[in-house]
């Protein structure tokens, strides 16, 4: 245990960290996910604060890439942090917490893009190529449109291997681990999906 | 030149730093071509933004908080051995007062073994029915091992309880105690292919239901005259 951290006969009383415990942030920012998630797991859901600020970018990168959308990412972010809290018992720290919370992220990537397919007239804002907002200006939006098309002709499984590997950096292994399949499901489905954005791609830039 | 040409698949490899670069393509113009190809393709994808808000987390955790389920007294997986030595000493004690002290208030003994008793059997039924429910409602198969290890603890803690009901004679815990036991075996033992069917069988079944008006009944502490 670190020292200063109070833990046993404190679950009860929660002690949620805030911007002006700079000394307690110092103690969590100092500890694993994996101590993070005990101390969730015990009832410190302050803990799980550090959690989510750590991994809470990643999940929205993999989420939009996936849908395309801000707002869907967005909630794609609370659903996953919400999974995660209430099956935070099931989380063995033999995997990484990374490699735990896009498996999380992943599925629910896979529900909320089921659904949307329930939903066909409505697509991603990032799909249509509408009007971009004052803060899209900036960005080509030629080459976003492009990529978000190309990115569209992948599947599901396709698109998140893909999105884990060249944008996460995640192994072989991680990836297989985050979508419930084999590695050698994983590298193909990466295979697939470079090949798919080639053809769509090349000569295009 | 050394070695056959490169596949697609190799090519990706390289890229993505799985495979060394090959001395092959420093001697083949070819592989070289469609390696910086593959480099231009995937780099320009790289150069795709992200609204990426430097609040993103702050944000996350404001609307995540009130979201989240108020955390438990007692956390839901302890190691079995603790929730056996645990009970066993709970129950041990419970027998003890009330034997020690049934000279000299043998009502107010009783009393204080039932309440005690009824205390823990609540918080265990509500520590089963969390399990059960999410288990019923659980679609991703990563997280089925540590529900089997879940069940497995509150399996031993069933047996303690379950016991205890029949050697005091007790009916109205002893039938549900009995069926949990069943469901909660099935559970740490069940194989994925079995999963599915299990998880149908726990919505379908009323032990749910069950649970929830013992747990409730045991809260207001009405309708258990007799019960264990």
């Amino acid at each position: 245990m670190i020292e200063g951290h109070r833990v046993g006969g404190t679950e009860n009383a929660l002690p949620m960290p805030n911007r002006g415990d700079a000394q307690q942030s110092k103690v969590w920012m100092a500890e694993t996910d994996q101590a993070l998630a005990s101390r969730v797991r015990a009832g410190d859901s302050g803990a799980f604060r550090h959690l989510v600020e750590r991994h809470s970018r990643s999940v929205f990168r993999l989420a939009f890439r996936m849908t395309g959308s801000e707002s869907d990412a967005d909630d794609i972010v609370q659903d996953t942090f919400l999974r995660a809290f209430r099956q935070i018992e099931t989380y063995e720290a033999r995997s990484a917490f990374s490699t735990w919370i896009y498996r999380i992220a992943a599925n629910c990537c896979l529900d909320m893009l089921r659904a949307r397919r329930r939903r066909p007239q409505e697509l991603p804002e990032a799909l249509v190529c509408e009007a971009p907002g004052p803060d899209r200006m900036a960005l080509a939006t030629e080459v976003r449109t492009t990529l978000s098309g190309a990115l569209a002709t992948l599947s599901d499984q396709e698109r998140a291997a893909f999105l884990l590997r060249h944008f996460e950096g995640c192994s072989i292994s991680q990836i297989g681990e985050s979508l419930g399949i084999s590695e050698t499901a994983a590298k193909n489905s990466i295979f697939r999906a470079v090949k798919k954005l080639r053809d769509q791609l090349e000569g295009r830039f | 030149m050394t070695g056959p040409h490169l596949t697609e698949e190799r090519l990706v490899e390289i890229y993505y730093g799985m495979e060394p670069v090959p001395d092959h393509v420093a001697g083949c113009p070819d592989c070289a071509g469609r390696l910086r190809k593959l480099e231009t393709v995937l780099d320009r994808v790289t150069e795709d933004p992200l609204p990426l808000r430097p609040n993103l987390a702050d944000e996350a955790w404001s609307r995540l908080e009130p979201r989240l389920p108020r955390p438990r007294r007692q956390p839901l997986l302890w190691p079995r051995a603790a929730i056996a030595a645990a009970l066993a000493a709970m129950l041990t004690l419970v027998f003890f007062a009330g034997r020690r002290s049934a000279t000299p208030t043998p009502d107010a003994a009783i009393d204080l073994r039932q309440q005690v008793l009824l205390l823990a059997l609540g918080q265990h039924f509500e520590r089963s029915r969390i399990l059960l429910t999410e288990v019923a409602h659980e679609q991703d198969p990563a997280t089925w091992s540590g529900y089997r290890r879940v069940a497995a603890g509150l399996l031993e803690s069933n047996r303690l309880y379950r016991q205890t009901a029949a050697e005091a004679g007790d009916a109205m815990f002893n039938p549900l105690l009995d069926d949990l036991e069943r469901t909660l075996l099935e559970l740490a033992h069940a194989p994925d292919s079995e999963w599915l069917g299990l998880q149908r069988r726990i919505r379908e079944e009323a032990l749910l239901f069950r649970m929830r008006i013992v747990e409730t009944r045991l809260a207001s502490n009405s309708d258990l005259e007799g019960g264990l």
